[in-house]
C-alpha cells in the first residue's frame, strides 16, 4: 500500500458543513460515491442503476462519472456522451451544472467524466479541489459518483468526501483483496486528514509507526493521541467512526456468496474496530447483464430480473439510512 | 473495552458470557465460516499471522466454552458466575472471590457507539478486572494489531489445553488445528457451479436494510410470522439415537460432539438465564434431527425454491417435494436417498452426514412402525 505523507493533504479535509446545516442552498443533499479497487466488477453498473432506482423512489439524482480516465457511465445509461465533461470544469471554469445532460430516464441526469487531455486522470490537487467544490454546488437529492479503479489519490478523496462510501465487491479473491487494498488506503488517509487537521499529525504519524507496514488499529492510534491530547483524540475518533462504509456484494451466485457480505462485515469489525453496513448482494444474472451488451440500463430493459430488484433494494437499503434523522448514528 | 486489556473467549466468539451451549455452538460456526481457511471475508484483510493468531483463539473458545466444566473454571478466572456454572461438575473452589451479579454483558455495543465524548470508564466489571485506563468509545478490535507484529499472547492458566484434558471434541478440533475444522462439505464444495439466480424472490435475495448482519449463522429467517412454525429447541424435542449408522466415509464427521447426554444431568439449553423468546433466527442446534421440515425451511430461509435446488443439485424435484413432505415410503432405497441427503445437504451448507444420518434414522424408524 502506497503511503502518503502528511504534508501533501488537500484542501479537501477543510471541515465540511454537513448537508442538514445548510438551509435552501444549492447543493446536493447526499453524496454517494461508488467504489471498490478493482476494474471490471460493475461499479459502473452498480452506480448507474443505483441512480435509475433512486430517481424512480422520487429523488432527483445525478450521477457524475469520476472515472476520469475510463468514463463510460452514459454507455450503461445508453446515451451518448455528453459534449461538455468535467474536463471543462477544470480547464475552461464551466460550471458543473451547465454539464449535467438529461438521460431519458425521469429524476436522473448525468455529467460525464471523460478526460481526454493525458494526466487527465490523475489531476493535481488544486484541480481537484475545483472539482470537488463544482459537484457540492449541483442541486440534487442524490449525487452517485462512479469513482474509477484503483486506489489513486483523487478517487480515495472522492470517496472520504461522500456521505456514503459505497464498496463493491465480488465473491472472488481478487476482488477482496482489492477492495480491502483500498478501503485501507482510505482509512489511513481520513486518519491523516484529520489529524492534520486537528494539528496531531505527528503523534498520529507516531502512533502508526514509522515503518510502512506498521499501521496500527484505529482504536490504538487514538489511544496513543489521547494521552497527549484528549480533545483532538475524542474527535479523531469520531472522525474515524463515520468511516462507516456501505458494502455491496456484486455478482452472487449461490448461499455461499451471500454470505460473503455478513462475512466480510463481520472480520473488519474484528480487525478494525469499524462498523460497516451491508446494503445486499446482487444476484449474477445472465438476463439482466445481457442488456448491458445492448448498451440499454438493466433496469430499464429487464426491470423485473433478480439482479434488477437486488439494486432496487440496495437503494431502498441507502435511502433507509438517511431517514432516522433523530438521533444521528 | 479497552485498549490495554486482553478479550475473553465470549469476546472473541462475539456472544453474551451468557450465552447457552447451543448459542456458542452457532457463534463457533459462525466464526469458523467468517474467519477460517474457505472464508473469503479474512483473505488479505491482515497478515496470516494474526489470522492465525485469531484461529488459535476460536480454538480455544470452541474447546473451553463448549466444555461446561472448564467453562465454568474459565469464567471465575475471568471474574464472573454465569450460567455455565450451574451444570459444572466440580464447584468445590470456595476461595472464588466474590462476585458481580450477571449483567447483560459488556457486549452492549450501542452504548459504546453512543458516548460522544469518546471517554468514559465503564462500571460494571470494575470489581473482577484490573483498573482501566481508559475506555474509548471506538471499539477495541479483538485481534489487537491490524498490522504489524502481533504480541505474544499468553493464555491465562486457567484455560489452556492440557493434552490430556478429556474434552468433548473429536480429534480434528483437539490437534487445536482451526484450520482442519473447516467442515469437509465447504472443502469439497464444487467450485464451478451453473449460473442460476441465487434468489427469485425479493424478500430473501437482499439482508435487511441498515442493520449490519453480525450475528448471522448464514441461515436466517427474519420473518416473524415463520416463527409460530418453530419446533422448541430440536436437541431437546428428540431423544439422541442410540445406534448411529456407520458415518459416511467421503466426509469429515460433524465437529461437534456426538450427541451425547446432556452432562450431569441437566439440560442446558434451558438453564440460560436469557430466554429463547424473540429469536427468528433459524439457528440450527449442533444435535439437530433433520426432518423434511426443517430441510424445507433451511432452504426457505435461503429464499431458494424446490426449482432452483433442484436445478443446482440435479435431484428430481418428485424427490425433494418427498424428501421435505417425509414420504419415506416414496423414497428411493437408502443407499440412493443418503446421496440425495448428501448432496441437498451440502447445497444448504449443513453439515451432509448429520444430515443423512439423521433423516435415514428417522425413516429407519418409520418403517419399523410399519408405516
Amino acid at each position: 500500500m502506497k503511503r502518503y505523507g502528511l504534508n501533501n493533504v488537500v484542501e479537501l479535509t477543510r471541515p465540511r458543513p454537513r448537508p442538514d446545516e445548510l438551509s435552501g442552498g444549492r447543493r446536493a443533499r447526499r453524496i454517494v460515491a461508488v467504489g471498490g479497487g478493482k476494474g471490471g466488477i460493475g461499479k459502473s453498473l452498480v452506480s448507474a442503476n443505483l441512480g435509475i432506482a433512486l430517481a424512480r423512489g422520487g429523488h432527483r439524482v445525478t450521477l457524475v462519472d469520476v472515472d476520469l480516465g475510463g468514463a463510460n457511465l452514459h454507455t450503461c445509461l445508453g446515451i451518448n456522451q455528453p459534449q461538455g465533461t468535467l474536463s471543462d470544469v477544470v480547464t475552461k471554469g464551466t460550471r458543473i451544472d451547465a454539464l449535467s445532460a438529461p438521460t431519458g430516464i425521469e429524476n436522473l441526469s448525468l455529467v460525464s467524466g471523460a478526460m481526454d487531455a493525458l494526466d487527465a486522470a490523475n489531476p493535481r490537487a488544486p484541480a481537484r479541489t475545483r472539482l470537488v467544490e463544482q459537484l457540492q454546488t449541483l442541486d440534487a437529492d442524490y449525487l452517485v459518483l462512479d469513482l474509477g479503479a484503483g486506489t489513486s489519490l483523487h478517487t480515495i478523496d472522492f470517496f472520504l468526501l461522500a456521505d456514503h462510501g459505497v464498496l463493491v465487491l465480488l465473491p472472488e479473491p481478487t476482488s477482496v483483496e482489492n477492495a480491502y487494498r483500498f478501503l485501507k488506503a482510505a482509512l489511513f488517509r481520513r486518519l491523516q486528514q484529520t489529524a492534520q487537521a486537528l494539528g496531531v499529525a505527528q503523534l498520529a504519524e507516531a502512533a502508526l509507526g514509522s515503518q510502512g507496514s506498521a499501521m496500527r488499529t484505529p482504536a490504538e492510534v487514538v489511544g496513543a493521541v489521547a494521552e497527549e491530547n484528549a480533545d483532538a483524540a475524542a474527535q479523531l475518533e469520531r472522525s474515524l467512526r463515520d468511516f462507516r462504509v456501505k458494502l455491496v456484494v456484486n455478482q452472487v451466485r449461490s448461499p455461499a456468496d451471500q454470505g460473503v457480505g455478513r462475512a466480510v462485515v463481520a472480520a473488519w469489525k474484528k480487525f478494525f474496530g469499524l462498523d460497516m453496513d451491508f446494503l445486499g448482494a446482487i444476484a449474477y444474472d445472465d438476463s439482466a447483464w445481457q442488456t448491458v451488451r445492448k448498451r440499454r440500463p438493466m433496469l430499464v430493459d429487464a426491470a423485473g430480473s433478480t439482479a434488477s430488484v437486488n439494486v432496487t433494494s440496495v437503494a431502498e437499503a441507502l435511502v433507509a439510512l438517511d431517514r432516522p434523522r433523530s438521533t444521528g448514528r | 473495552m479497552t485498549v490495554t486489556e486482553e478479550p475473553t473467549l465470549y469476546d472473541v466468539l462475539e456472544v453474551d458470557p451468557a450465552s447457552s451451549i447451543e448459542e456458542l455452538r452457532a457463534a463457533v460456526e459462525r466464526a469458523r465460516e467468517t474467519y477460517g481457511t474457505e472464508s473469503l471475508a479474512v483473505y488479505a484483510l491482515v497478515d496470516e499471522e494474526q489470522l492465525g493468531e485469531l484461529r488459535a483463539r476460536l480454538d480455544e473458545a470452541e474447546q473451553v466454552l463448549l466444555d461446561p466444566a472448564r467453562r465454568a473454571t474459565y469464567d471465575r478466572s475471568i471474574g464472573r458466575i454465569g450460567p455455565a456454572t450451574l451444570w459444572a461438575e466440580d464447584d468445590e473452589d470456595e476461595n472464588a472471590p466474590p462476585l458481580p451479579p450477571i449483567q447483560p454483558g459488556p457486549h452492549a455495543r450501542s452504548e459504546w457507539l453512543e458516548a460522544d465524548d469518546g471517554v468514559e470508564v465503564e462500571e460494571e466489571e470494575k470489581e473482577a478486572e484490573p483498573p482501566r485506563q481508559q475506555a474509548l468509545a471506538l471499539e477495541v478490535p479483538a485481534a489487537s494489531r491490524v498490522f504489524g507484529r502481533a504480541p505474544g499472547r499468553q493464555p491465562t492458566p486457567e484455560h489452556t489445553t492440557e493434552p490430556g484434558e478429556r474434552s468433548a471434541q473429536p480429534e480434528a478440533l483437539l490437534s487445536g488445528d482451526w484450520a482442519a475444522a473447516v467442515p469437509g462439505d465447504q472443502a469439497t464444495r464444487p467450485v464451478q457451479e451453473p449460473a442460476v439466480p441465487v434468489a427469485r424472490e425479493k424478500r430473501t435475495s437482499v439482508p435487511p436494510p441498515q442493520v449490519p448482519d453480525r450475528t448471522g449463522t448464514g441461515i436466517e429467517e427474519e420473518t416473524p410470522t415463520e416463527r409460530t412454525g418453530l419446533p422448541p429447541p430440536l436437541g431437546l424435542r428428540f431423544r439422541p439415537a442410540p445406534q448411529p449408522l456407520p458415518a459416511e466415509p467421503v466426509f469429515v464427521e460433524p465437529v461437534t460432539p456426538p450427541p451425547a447426554p446432556p452432562p450431569v444431568g441437566a439440560s442446558p439449553p434451558e438453564l440460560p438465564t436469557r430466554p429463547r423468546e424473540g429469536k427468528v433466527k433459524l439457528d440450527i442446534p449442533s444435535d439437530a434431527e433433520f426432518n423434511g421440515e426443517l430441510l424445507r425451511r433451511v432452504r426457505e430461509s435461503y429464499g431458494l425454491s424446490l426449482q432452483q435446488v433442484a436445478e443446482r443439485t440435479r435431484i428430481t424435484r418428485i424427490h425433494l417435494e418427498n424428501v421435505e413432505a417425509d414420504r419415506y415410503d416414496r423414497l428411493p432405497a437408502t443407499v440412493y436417498l443418503r446421496g440425495i441427503l448428501v448432496n441437498l445437504a451440502r447445497e444448504l451448507r449443513l453439515d451432509p452426514a448429520r444430515v443423512s444420518k439423521t433423516y435415514l434414522l428417522a425413516s429407519q424408524r418409520a418403517h419399523a412402525r410399519g408405516s
